[in-house]
C-alpha cells in the first residue's frame, strides 16, 4: 500500500517536473493587446507561451495598472506592446512595478511593435503643436495600425526577428511559422480585398478615429466623427451637425468600436436613418474573432454585409467617379 | 546628529542627481542640451469654496471653515535619471503660502534581484491612502484618522525597499527606514531614533472585473528627547524612553467591467489604524480609528461617493497629539470624532474635476455642517496614478 502510494507520488513529481521543465523552455511572452498575442502565437507556435494584458473587450486606452498585470510582466522573457503611446497611461507603471530586467526599457526583451512601421505607414499624426483642447490626441499618430493587415505582416516579421534573437535554437521553426502565417494572411488579404472591392468610395461616419487604417486600406471614406474630439463625447450641437451632414451626403453607415457605449452613436444613426455597425475593437472583442485573421475577417465581413444591406448598388460608385477615384 | 546627516545626504543625493548636468560638466557633451530630455512637468490646482455653520470659529481647521480657498498648488517633475534610476519631485503650497518641497525621491529602474528601492523625502508606504497626493483623493480632505495620527500624512526622508514575493498572486513586501521626523509620532533628534516601517500588500483577481486588495502595515520608532512640539508631561523622568507603535490594515474591493469599464465602476475602500505609545515600559491605550469609502462611477463623467471616518483618542495620549485647533474639550475623557461625507463629482476628463461635497463633522460635543465645491485642474504631463 505504502509502496504504491510512494510510486504514485514519485510519478506525480516526475510529471510535474517534466511539465515544469517544458514550460521553462518556452519563451514567456506578454503582449499588451490580444491582436499582438495572436500574431506572436502564430509566429512562435509551440515554443512560446503568450499572455495578453488586456482582453479584447477592453479599451486599451483606459486600462488601470493593476498589480496583477505586474506579476505577468514579472515572469516574462519578452514584452511586446503596440507603441505610438497607446499604452502611455499604464504600461510604464507596470514595467516599473514588474521589477524584471528582461523587459525593462532598452532591454532585449522589450519590443515596441510600431517599430515595424515606416513614418508613412502611420496616419493622423498631428501637424504642429498639440494640446489638450484637441482631446485625447496621440502626438505620434493613430496607434490602431494593426487594423490594416499589411501592418500585421510587418509586425509578424519584427516579432519573428525578436524571437530568433531571444531563442536562436528554434530559428528554423520560427522562420517556417512566419512563412506559414504570411502565406495565409496574404491569401486572406486578396480574398478580403476582392470581397470589399465594392466598398471603395463608400462614405461612412465613425464614432472615434479607431477604424482609420481599415477604411484607408479598403478605400472607404470617413466623412466625420461623432465624438467632438478624440475621447470627448459629442455635444447636442455636434450630434445635430453630424446628423445634418449625414443626411446631406446620404451617409447610411455609422461605425463604433465594441467597447464604446453606443447610445450617442445610436441617436445619430437613428436620426440620419443610418445603420449602426458595432465592430470588434480587438481580437476576441466579439464572437467569431478568435485570432488576428478571423478578427480582420469579421470586420471586413461586417462592413460588406452592412453596406450591401443599406447602400444602393452603384451609388458610391457614382461618388467615386465624381471624386475621380475611378 | 547621525540621523540628520543621513537625512541630509539622502536629500542631497536626490537633488544632485536632478542637477546632474552641473556636476558632470565635462561629460555633458554626451547628451548635449536637448528639450527631449526635459522632465515631464505638470501643475495641479485645487480651488474650493465652502459654506459651514461653524460660525463661532470654534475650529479654525481649513477643512471646517467657510470661504474661498486656494487649497493647494503643486508642481510635479518626473523623469528617468539614466538607465538605473527614475526621479520625481513635487513642490506644493499649503493654502496660499509659498511653494515648499513635498516629495523628492529616486526609484530604481533595474536591479539584479526583484527589489525596488525608493529613497528621498516621500509619502511612505503605510496603507493605501497615505500614498495619495491631495489632488488624487476622492474627497476634499484626507480621512480623519490619518490626520489624527500622521497629521495629515507620513512623509519622511526615508529609504524603502520592496520585494515582489514569488507567489501566484501579487504580494509585495516593503521595508522602510524613516528618519523619524513626524511631529506626532517621532520628533526625535537622537542618533538612532529611526522609524522602521513594514508593509505587506496583496492583490487577487477575484474575476476579470473584480479585484480584492488587502494590506497590513507596521511602524515603530522612538520619540527622541521629548522636547518637540507635542512634548510629554513633566512627570516623565530623564532617561525614560518613549516609543511609538502604529499598525494598520487596508482593504480595497474594486469592480470595473471589462467592456464598459470607462463608463462604470465601484470601489469600496477602508483602513483601520491603531497607535500606542510605550512610555517607560507602560503601553498606553490606543489612539485608533478607521474610514470606509465607496466610490461609484455611474456614467462616463459622473461619480457618487460616500465616506465615514471615526477616531478615538484616549485621555492619556492628549498631551502627545495636537488638539483640534482652538477646540476646547475635557481632556480627561479623551476625544472621539467622526465625519460623514457625501459627494457628487463631475469629471469631464482626467485633467479636470468638479466636486460638490457635504460633510457632517462631530468632535466631542461640537458639530459642524459644511458644503464644499472644489475645482481640481491639472495641466502638463502628469504621471499616471497607481491602481
Amino acid at each position: 500500500m505504502y509502496a504504491k502510494a510512494g510510486k504514485l507520488i514519485l510519478l506525480c513529481m516526475l510529471l510535474f517536473t517534466g511539465v515544469h521543465s517544458i514550460q521553462a523552455q518556452r519563451l514567456r511572452i506578454v503582449t499588451t493587446l490580444p491582436s499582438l498575442a495572436s500574431i506572436t502565437e502564430h509566429v512562435g507556435g509551440g515554443h512560446v507561451v503568450v499572455n495578453s494584458i488586456t482582453r479584447g473587450s477592453q479599451d486599451a486606452h483606459y486600462i488601470e495598472a493593476k498589480p496583477s498585470y505586474m506579476m505577468q510582466l514579472h515572469r516574462a522573457d519578452l514584452l511586446i506592446y503596440s507603441g505610438l503611446e497607446l499604452e502611455i497611461g499604464w504600461l510604464p507603471l507596470l514595467i516599473q512595478g514588474a521589477r524584471n530586467q528582461k523587459v525593462a526599457v532598452g532591454s532585449i526583451g522589450h519590443l515596441n511593435a510600431s517599430a515595424a512601421l515606416s513614418e508613412e505607414n502611420v496616419v493622423q499624426k498631428p501637424r504642429g503643436e498639440v494640446d489638450r483642447s484637441m482631446g485625447d490626441v496621440h502626438p505620434l499618430g493613430n496607434p490602431h495600425y494593426l487594423l490594416n493587415p499589411y501592418h500585421g505582416l510587418k509586425v509578424a516579421d519584427l516579432i519573428a526577428e525578436k524571437l530568433i534573437q531571444l531563442d536562436p535554437s528554434h530559428e528554423q521553426r520560427y522562420q517556417q511559422n512566419l512563412e506559414d502565417f504570411r502565406r495565409t494572411l496574404q491569401s486572406r488579404i486578396s480574398d478580403w480585398e476582392r470581397r470589399a472591392s465594392g466598398l471603395a468610395g463608400l462614405e461612412v461616419v465613425c464614432y472615434h478615429p479607431h477604424w482609420t487604417y481599415t477604411l484607408d486600406w479598403l478605400g472607404i471614406i470617413n466623412t466625420g466623427y461623432i465624438e467632438l474630439r478624440p475621447g470627448i463625447p459629442p455635444s447636442p450641437k455636434h450630434k445635430m451637425a453630424m446628423t445634418q451632414l449625414m443626411q446631406q451626403r446620404d451617409i447610411r453607415i455609422v461605425i463604433i468600436s465594441s467597447w464604446k457605449e453606443p447610445s450617442k452613436a445610436e441617436e445619430v444613426a437613428k436620426a440620419s436613418d443610418a445603420t449602426l455597425v458595432i465592430l470588434p475593437g480587438e481580437v476576441r472583442a466579439l464572437g467569431e474573432s478568435e485570432d488576428y485573421i478571423t478578427w480582420i475577417d469579421y470586420v471586413v465581413s461586417e462592413l460588406v454585409k452592412t453596406a450591401s444591406g443599406v447602400v444602393t448598388p452603384g451609388r458610391h460608385r457614382h461618388r467615386r467617379q465624381q471624386r475621380g477615384t475611378l | 546628529m547621525l540621523k540628520n546627516f543621513t537625512a541630509l545626504m539622502i536629500v542631497l543625493l536626490v537633488a544632485c542627481i536632478h542637477n546632474a548636468s552641473a556636476q558632470g560638466t565635462t561629460d555633458a557633451a554626451a547628451t548635449g542640451i536637448s528639450r527631449a530630455f526635459n522632465p515631464a512637468i505638470s501643475i495641479n490646482g485645487l480651488l474650493s469654496g465652502s459654506a459651514s455653520d461653524n460660525t463661532d470659529e470654534i475650529w479654525t481647521s481649513p477643512d471646517l471653515t467657510s470661504g474661498l480657498q486656494l487649497q493647494e498648488i503643486s508642481v510635479d517633475f518626473s523623469a528617468n535619471v539614466d538607465v538605473y534610476l527614475s526621479s520625481r519631485a513635487t513642490f506644493s503650497t499649503e493654502g496660499e503660502d509659498g511653494l515648499g518641497l513635498e516629495e523628492i525621491y529616486l526609484t530604481t529602474l533595474q536591479m539584479p534581484v526583484p527589489v525596488a528601492l525608493r529613497g528621498g523625502k516621500m509619502l511612505n508606504t503605510f496603507g493605501r491612502h497615505n500614498l495619495y497626493h491631495l489632488h488624487h483623493m476622492a474627497f476634499t480632505e484626507p480621512p480623519l484618522i490619518l490626520k489624527e495620527i500622521f497629521g495629515p500624512d507620513l512623509n519622511e526622508v526615508s529609504l524603502e525597499a520592496s520585494y515582489l514575493m514569488p507567489v501566484s498572486w501579487y504580494m509585495d513586501v516593503t521595508f522602510g527606514l524613516l528618519n523619524g521626523d513626524n511631529t506626532n509620532l517621532f520628533q526625535g533628534t537622537d542618533q538612532f531614533d529611526f522609524g522602521y516601517l513594514w508593509h505587506l500588500d496583496n492583490l487577487w483577481d477575484v474575476t476579470d472585473a473584480v479585484t480584492l486588495r488587502f494590506g497590513s502595515s507596521l511602524l515603530r520608532g522612538g520619540r527622541g528627547d521629548h522636547t518637540g512640539e507635542n512634548a510629554p508631561p513633566a512627570s516623565l523622568l530623564p532617561g525614560d524612553e518613549v516609543h511609538s507603535s502604529v499598525w494598520g490594515v487596508d482593504v480595497q474591493l474594486k469592480w470595473r467591467p471589462l467592456r464598459y469599464g470607462r463608463y462604470r465602476s465601484c470601489t469600496i475602500q477602508g483602513e483601520y489604524i491603531n497607535t500606542t505609545l510605550n512610555i517607560a515600559g507602560h503601553t498606553t491605550d490606543p489612539l485608533h480609528g478607521y474610514f470606509i469609502q465607496v466610490l461609484r462611477k455611474f456614467q462616463l463623467r459622473w461619480w457618487l461617493q460616500g465616506r465615514y471616518g471615526w477616531f478615538r483618542r484616549p485621555a492619556e495620549l492628549s498631551p502627545y497629539f495636537p488638539e483640534p485647533e482652538q477646540l476646547s474639550y475635557d481632556v480627561s475623557t479623551g476625544l472621539t470624532g467622526y465625519r460623514y461625507s457625501a459627494a457628487i463629482a463631475y469629471v469631464p476628463t482626467e485633467f479636470s474635476a468638479f466636486r460638490l461635497q457635504y460633510n457632517y463633522t462631530r468632535f466631542a460635543d461640537y458639530s459642524a455642517h459644511r458644503v464644499t465645491f472644489q475645482v481640481n485642474v491639472t495641466i502638463g504631463s502628469h504621471p499616471a496614478h497607481k491602481y
